[in-house]
């Protein structure tokens, strides 16, 4: 019996040192391959996910009129049903295919609306450095809701703009709801709201070497773009100025070589924010490399004067001897860049003060941006113009050689259309042409199937 | 509440020995065992007029008290003739007692092993399979498990959906998005390393736990039930024996030739075709690009740099190869496998052994492919103290190597040439343009072309060394009460190299395309410098298992037998693996050019300097922890062998991610009942002696380690910018709960007299509780798709076993027939399965509520329409309306045709013997399941590899009219993705899968002490396995289980095998 109790013993401290030490062995972390993210240093990690953060939609290149397809023949063998409809402004363009336009747009919006979530679950807040986190979240989310609008939602037009179909404002990152679009004005609201949100929480200066991370800078000349595309020049003018007030960096293109075939770095002085073109349509949208199935519309490379050192820097001969697209400021790869640079500020700059009269200042600007596109070893001859309208066609004319395949012309079209611009976009394809008026309705791409079948949402009208 | 569940067991325990302990009994001690020297287990022993019982243990041996230092003891044992004994409390010896066989009763009592007891199989509430040496022997494998398939009730493996995997469910999936393997346990704990380091050779028995009753015992990681693995023991006081084992398999060379391909001449008209439509322009105009040998000439011929008549003979000359014969000639050879086997058991008094060894050296059907193993397995057990404690040390030591080729030839073209007629090896086109590579660098690179022969090396070498080392200490505290200590540790590490040799096209490939010629001074430049280019990956495995355990087996009185354990497992589960490339490598100085190159630069492609690449640093390494503290209860009590009660709680607490704390634990249990009806007093039918019936129910677990609570993220690497960038892996989900799987278990169990007619039949229901599902989401949440506990399914269905003796005189035969029908269903699923494109296309993850999850779903065909296009109904009516067609969400205008795998499936295997001959065959069926067939597709024929992809090529539309007769499309250029969808998807193309299949035939001769006495009786077999289909379904003679018909994936090929087995 003494042996018993002895044992009993021996039992009961055996149970109880493993309870003492077994709250320690079920903590252990079970794979090196997975995180809760709970630090700002590891929330930053998921917006340094340039993959999913610094992308922007395709679809506006593929219908856009800087490039043609060159033949039939390479029109049919484009591999998604997408670019082919895109490409001739079908209604119907997806044909069940699903759409990273939609898609990564709403997952830069889930990263931010994740890391703004954990900051507040976690009471990160109080720290400091969390201000650049929070910043950069809303910075995210505000770029994204930008391009969704402007691809998935009709021109800004203020009259209209408080009934016209907006996105789905997503503010939290639960993925348990549905939110149906809002209007246009609420949109460009949130938009608005969230860049000053971000300009007041992030650092003024440019990361320089990490220009995938936005900066107070970058907020400014976001507004300046999103003003620009609603039409309000007033404000576009005044954020442009904001803007150059902290970065006027313009690159010298005698520096750069006209051989190579990556003439800039992701990280180049004109950079702002770093974005460029989702994976998607390459054979239709793709630069750098020879594309032997489209080019550079012709008409619009006649316009680069024979002393512009954009005729090699931006342009390559392919070996069928047409004009391809060679890489901006992205360094490597074939999805070009669409982030924010000094040339598009400068421009709007100068297409504002055209817009109010003032052309000789207007023209001073763009000067300023061109003297750095010709050669140097012949004298540049300014640009001049003699009335505020003659210097708005010459601005607007150089906004589209300067900032071509950066996914701006199909919103530029929008909003100049919007103002009465009449630009119509023909293309021909097995002896069809196939024509897009101003203002056509099918500017406004359609929200992808899986969206409608999943959550809904209002269709646009085609 | 664990801690306390665990505290009244232990006082409880103590009590009950504690009031035994008072009395000072004559103790009986002994062992029970038959006329070969064997042990009984489980005799029951009686003290006549005593109401005293016990059993045998495990070796044997039993110990009982007596009052009376004089009286007869009575041992019995079902399958045994009675014997009694007289014993003399002075002079107590332990007895030898001998029981001879009595063929007139029921055979022998079957004991299943849970892995953490084991219960003599008519004592079981729960269900088990077992599945003795004998039946693992007759099939001849190198894997374990192989040999479960086509004997194993309610086991099915899914051959149609993974062809040669050990994809298998036990009663069918009774999970969405969890593990859906069965836990497998070797000796006493789960076995997590690689199967095939186990040697079927060492294998005794297998057990599978089918229900709650019998698995619940394993919690969390029972849902898809267990399978318990128990390896030769000796035993005490028997003779040593020597056995050998040694057999060779050769199998069919590969039929290549099954593969639906386009004759070589065909290919090239359609080459022709797509040639003129423009579809090679682009690749021929970047002048790199590899086309086909026919394309080329093509090509050189509308450049004017050949004549017509030239190309004309040059195409001729392809015509009339066929690359298929030159893969069999260079490529495949028959495959031969060879098995040795040597154990050696016995055991004295005080102790028992078991050595053995095994040699397995596998010939595969690829040139390239081998594999050796060596098994060594050795325990040994010792007893003291009066026999109260055992010791128990075991080891298992696994030594493998395989060989195989990781790059594998795979045709570009039906007439390409691996070899000229001199049988030199030729080039055939890899990614680059044979003329490109011609001129490429003008003799500065390394040579760039691609010999299929040449490369055929096996260049991947994996070597997998495993320990299985298992300590356990037993201690009989007193009769009836044993407490255990078991330890095991396992190491298991694996070591694959990778060696592209300098040589090697790998490494040349490599190395020229990232390499550079300086345009003045001509030289090159290489960014990988010349050399091996190696690929070493590791992976170290390794599990900590303790266990402490108490067990109580006792008669309280004459009717009243309880037997209770519970004990607390610790297991500590450790993996880690870690890769490295090595460039410019040389291994006999043991130096690398690694440092030499900068990972991070974005290199241009010498054939096309305006796309660059990184060079992939080829380095990664990482864990996966498992830590886990169980605690387990299992009781049973038996009220005059007539009724049993038994009942099982365990919970496991677990480090897996992310669950709240209040949800890592989750108590699991079972309860079951037995009634045997053949031994109630009223019971009459002499005809029917055996009857028993069983009930059970209870919960088991099931985890998935991809799921957590939180959001979680994993970190990917550098971007290009420098700092590491995360992913998101998993939305938050704070209701988060692990799987259940609720089982309801009927069973009755009979036999007639003399056993002609014996068996058993179980019905079952399952009800899996809160299954992980996967769902697509709105793209607006920014996740696609999302896992939860978002899914219910019900499984219904039943397990037949019936063995006959049919004869048994001179010529014996003896029939066992297995019926198993399961159905499950899914019952609950939050959001909906997506388009009907989605639907149907989905291959083996379907879950829609009201059918099963292994579900096929198809448009409803309609006909041809007068262009040859595929309609279906769609709301009604014939229709081409495709892309509405594909994302309708609508599933009226799909059907359900049925479920993917089978649900009604067993076997009828019959033993004829006679003297020393035996002859075995297994007839296996497989219904109720369905597959889709594959016919024209428009997409595949106009890739890459269309030539693979003839199949109703001529039965296509091609002329109006032909509507009438053919429901094959025509082909349409381009390919409409979704107008090719709707017909490989739609009804027409569904078939019937069901089959019967003479799976296998033995035979073997026994001959008795031949050789004058040296061996003491020598088997010689001949077992043939895959012998083919009795019948099939289908009217297309297509293999139900492997209808790709491509000549990647082989069906089941015929082998024959021929061994000997000798007992010295």
């Amino acid at each position: 019996m003494k042996l018993l109790i002895h044992q009993y013993c021996i039992y009961l401290a055996i149970l109880v040192s493993f309870t003492a030490c077994k709250k320690d062995f079920l903590d252990a972390k079970p794979s090196s391959d997975i995180l809760a993210p709970a630090t700002l240093e590891e929330l930053n990690t998921l917006l340094e996910n340039v993959n999913v953060t610094n992308k922007t939609g395709a679809l506006a290149q593929v219908s856009c009129d800087d490039y043609r397809i060159v033949s039939d023949q390479n029109f049919l063998s484009l591999p998604t049903a997408t670019e082919r409809n895109a490409y001739l402004w079908q209604k119907e363009i997806y044909e069940g295919e699903s759409s990273n336009d939609w898609n990564i747009p709403f997952s830069q919006i889930f990263y931010a609306n994740s890391v703004l979530q954990v900051i507040q679950e976690k009471n990160l807040g109080k720290l400091t450095e969390s201000n650049i986190t929070k910043g950069w979240a809303y910075f995210v989310r505000a770029y994204a809701l930008f391009d969704l609008a402007r691809n998935f939602a009709p021109s800004y037009r203020l009259e209209t703009a408080t009934t016209d179909l907006g996105i789905p404002l997503r503010q939290s990152a639960g993925v348990d709801q549905i939110i149906p679009r809002s209007s246009l004005q609420e949109t460009f609201d949130q938009i608005l709201s969230d860049l000053t949100l971000a300009g007041n929480l992030l650092q003024t200066n440019i990361p320089e070497e990490n220009r995938n991370r936005p900066s107070k800078v970058a907020a400014l000349a976001m507004k300046a773009r999103v003003y620009l595309y609603m039409g309000n020049y007033t404000d576009a003018e005044r954020y442009c100025d904001s803007t150059l007030l902290f970065h006027n960096k313009l690159i010298d293109y005698n520096a750069i070589s006209r051989t190579s075939d990556t003439p800039f770095g992701y990280n180049s002085d004109e950079v702002i924010y770093q974005s460029t073109q989702i994976v998607a349509y390459g054979l239709s949208s793709g630069v750098g490399n020879p594309m032997l199935s489209i080019e550079v519309n012709p008409d619009l490379y006649r316009l680069y004067a024979s002393g512009d050192l954009r005729r090699t820097i931006y342009f390559k001969t392919n070996s069928l001897g047409r004009i391809n697209m060679k890489r901006g400021y992205i360094g490597a790869g074939i999805y070009n860049f669409t982030g924010l640079a000094t040339d598009e500020i400068y421009l709007i700059k100068a297409e504002c003060l055209a817009r109010r009269g003032a052309s000789e200042q207007s023209m001073e600007v763009l000067n300023g941006l061109l003297i750095r596109r010709f050669n140097n070893k012949d004298l540049y001859v300014s640009l001049k113009a003699t009335s505020p309208s003659e210097a708005l066609t010459l601005i607007l004319q150089e906004r589209r050689k300067e900032l071509i395949w950066r996914a701006l012309r199909w919103s530029d079209l929008k909003r100049l259309n919007k103002e009465g611009a009449n630009i119509t976009l023909t293309r021909t394809i097995n002896n069809i042409t196939y024509t897009l008026l101003p203002n056509d309705p099918r500017y406004v791409f359609p929200i992808p199937d899986q969206e409608i079948n999943y959550s809904g949402i209002q269709q646009n009208i085609r | 509440m664990k801690k306390t569940i665990l505290y009244i067991v232990l006082a409880v325990l103590c009590l009950i020995f504690s009031a035994k302990a008072q009395t000072q009994p004559f103790l009986l001690t002994g062992q029970v065992s038959d006329q070969g020297g064997r042990a009984i287990p489980n005799a029951s022993l009686q003290i006549k007029g005593e109401k005293t019982t016990a059993l045998s243990n495990e070796e044997g041996k039993f110990f009982m008290k007596s009052t009376k230092p004089t009286g007869i003891l009575t041992v019995s044992h079902i399958g045994y003739e009675a014997v009694e004994l007289d014993f003399n409390g002075n002079s107590l010896k332990p007895f030898n007692i001998i029981l001879k066989e009595d063929n007139s009763q029921l055979k022998e009592v079957e004991i299943v092993s849970t892995g953490y007891q084991n219960i003599p199989k008519e004592r079981a509430t729960g269900s088990f399979v077992l599945i003795d040496s004998a039946l693992l022997n007759r099939r001849v494998s190198t894997n374990i498990l192989d040999r479960l398939d086509g004997v194993t009730s309610g086991l099915i493996f899914n051959r149609n959906k993974t062809p040669g995997a050990n994809d298998f469910n036990i009663r069918g999936r009774s999970t969405i998005l969890g593990e859906d393997k069965p836990l497998i346990i070797l000796d006493n704990f789960p076995y997590e390393g690689d199967i095939n380091a186990i040697n079927p050779n060492d294998v005794k028995s297998i057990n599978i736990l089918k229900d709650a009753a019998a698995a619940s015992i394993w919690g969390t990681r029972a849902g898809n039930g267990v399978i318990v693995i128990s390896t030769y023991k000796g035993n005490y006081n028997t003779k040593q024996k020597i056995s050998i084992n040694t057999n060779i398999t050769i199998g069919e060379k590969p039929d290549l030739f099954q593969a639906p391909w386009f004759s070589s001449s065909h290919w090239i008209e359609i080459e022709q075709f797509l040639y003129t439509k423009g579809a090679y322009t682009t690749v021929i105009s970047n002048g790199y690009g590899a086309i086909s040998p026919a394309v080329e000439i093509m090509d050189q011929k509308k450049m004017n740099k050949i004549s017509y008549a030239d190309s004309l003979s040059r195409i001729n000359e392809l015509k009339a190869y066929d690359v298929r014969n030159d893969m069999l000639k260079y490529l495949y050879r028959s495959n031969v496998n060879q098995q040795y086997a040597f154990n050696l058991n016995g055991g004295g008094n005080q102790n028992r052994y078991s050595v053995s060894a095994g040699y397995d050296n596998n010939l595969y059907s690829k040139t390239t492919d081998s594999y050796n193993r060596l098994t060594l397995n050795a325990s040994n057990s010792y007893r003291f103290l009066n026999d109260r404690i055992e010791l128990t040390a075991g080891l298992l030591f696994t030594n493998s190597r395989s060989k195989s080729n990781i790059y594998n030839y795979s045709p570009g073209s039906p007439y390409e040439r691996l070899a000229d007629s001199e049988g030199k090896p030729m080039a055939v086109r890899n990614q680059l343009r044979l003329s490109y590579i011609d001129t490429a660098g003008k003799g500065k690179l390394l040579d760039w072309q691609y010999r299929p022969i040449d490369e055929n090396l096996p260049e991947t070498q994996s070597g997998l060394t495993s320990y299985t080392i298992n300590a356990g200490l037993n201690y009989l505290i007193i009769n009836g009460l044993k407490a255990s200590v078991l330890y095991q540790y396992q190491l298991q590490t694996i070591e694959q190299k990778t060696a592209h040799l300098k040589d090697s096209f790998y490494a040349r490939n490599l190395i020229n395309r990232f390499s550079s010629i300086n345009s003045t001074t001509r030289s090159v430049l290489r960014i990988i410098p010349s050399g091996d280019i190696l690929n070493d990956l590791r992976t170290n495995y390794q599990s900590n298992n303790a266990r402490f355990q108490l067990n109580y087996d006792t008669y309280m009185t004459e009717d009243h037998q309880i037997t209770a354990l519970g004990g607390i497992e610790v297991r500590d589960n450790h993996s880690e693996n870690i890769a490295q490339t090595l460039y410019g490598y040389n291994e006999s100085i043991g130096i690398n050019a690694n440092s030499t190159i900068d990972f991070t630069r974005d290199n241009p492609l010498y054939y096309n300097p305006a796309s660059s690449e990184r060079i992939d640093p080829g380095q990664s390494t990482g864990y996966i922890l498992d830590h886990y503290v169980s605690f387990y209860f299992n009781g049973a009590y038996s009220f005059k062998e007539r009724y049993g009660l038994s009942f099982s709680i365990r919970k496991d607490e677990s480090n897996l991610f992310g669950v709240k704390p209040n949800q890592k634990g989750v108590p699991l249990w079972s309860a079951g009942l037995l009634w045997n009806i053949s031994k109630e007093s009223f019971y009459r039918a002499k005809w029917l002696p055996y009857l028993k019936l069983r009930a059970s129910y209870g919960y088991s677990g099931n985890v998935s380690k991809s799921i957590s609570a939180y959001l979680t993220a994993s970190s990917t690497g550098p971007n290009v910018y420098g700092p590491v960038y995360g992913r998101i892996v998993n939305p938050p989900n704070p209701s988060l709960k692990w799987e259940r799987i609720k089982v309801i278990n009927l069973g009755l169990d009979f036999a007639s007299k003399k056993n002609v007619i014996s068996g058993s039949i179980e019905p079952y229901f399952k009800y899996g509780i809160d299954l992980f599902g996967e769902s697509p989401l709105a793209p607006q949440t920014g996740v696609i798709t999302y896992k939860g506990n978002s899914a219910n399914t019900v499984t219904k269905g039943i397990d037949v076993t019936i063995n006959t003796i049919n004869l048994n005189g001179a010529i014996k035969w003896n029939s066992n027939i297995l019926f198993s029908y399961n159905q499950d269903k899914v019952t609950k699923y939050l959001v909906a399965a997506g388009t009907n494109s989605a639907v149907t296309s989905a291959a083996y993850n379907n879950p829609i509520v009201g059918n099963p999850y292994f579900a096929i779903y198809a448009y409803k065909w309609s006909a041809l329409d007068d262009k040859g296009d595929p309609m279906v109904i769609y709301n009604g009516t014939p229709s081409k309306a495709y892309s509405v067609i594909s994302s309708s969400l609508d599933r009226n205008n799909i059907r359900y045709l049925g479920s993917l795998v089978p649900t009604k499936f067993g076997n009828i295997r019959n033993m004829l013997s006679y003297k020393d001959l035996e002859l075995s065959a297994n007839i296996t069926y497989r219904l109720g399941y369905y597959f889709r067939r594959i016919s024209l597709d428009n997409a595949a024929i106009y890739g890459t590899k269309g030539f693979q992809s003839e199949v109703d090529y001529d039965l296509r539309w091609q002329k109006p009219g032909d509507e009438k007769n053919t429901s094959v499309p025509t082909l349409m250029y381009p390919n409409s993705a979704q107008r090719t969808n709707i017909y490989t998807y739609s009804d027409i193309l569904v078939e019937k899968a069901d089959n019967i299949k003479l799976q296998d035939i033995r035979f073997s001769v026994q001959l008795k002490n031949p050789f004058k006495h040296a061996i003491s009786s020598l088997q010689m077999y001949v077992y043939v396995n895959n012998i083919g289909y009795l019948w099939k379904a289908n009217s297309y003679g297509l293999d139900p289980d492997n209808f790709r018909q491509d000549i990647t994936s082989f069906s089941s090929q015929k082998t024959i095998a021929l061994g000997l087995k000798a007992n010295l």
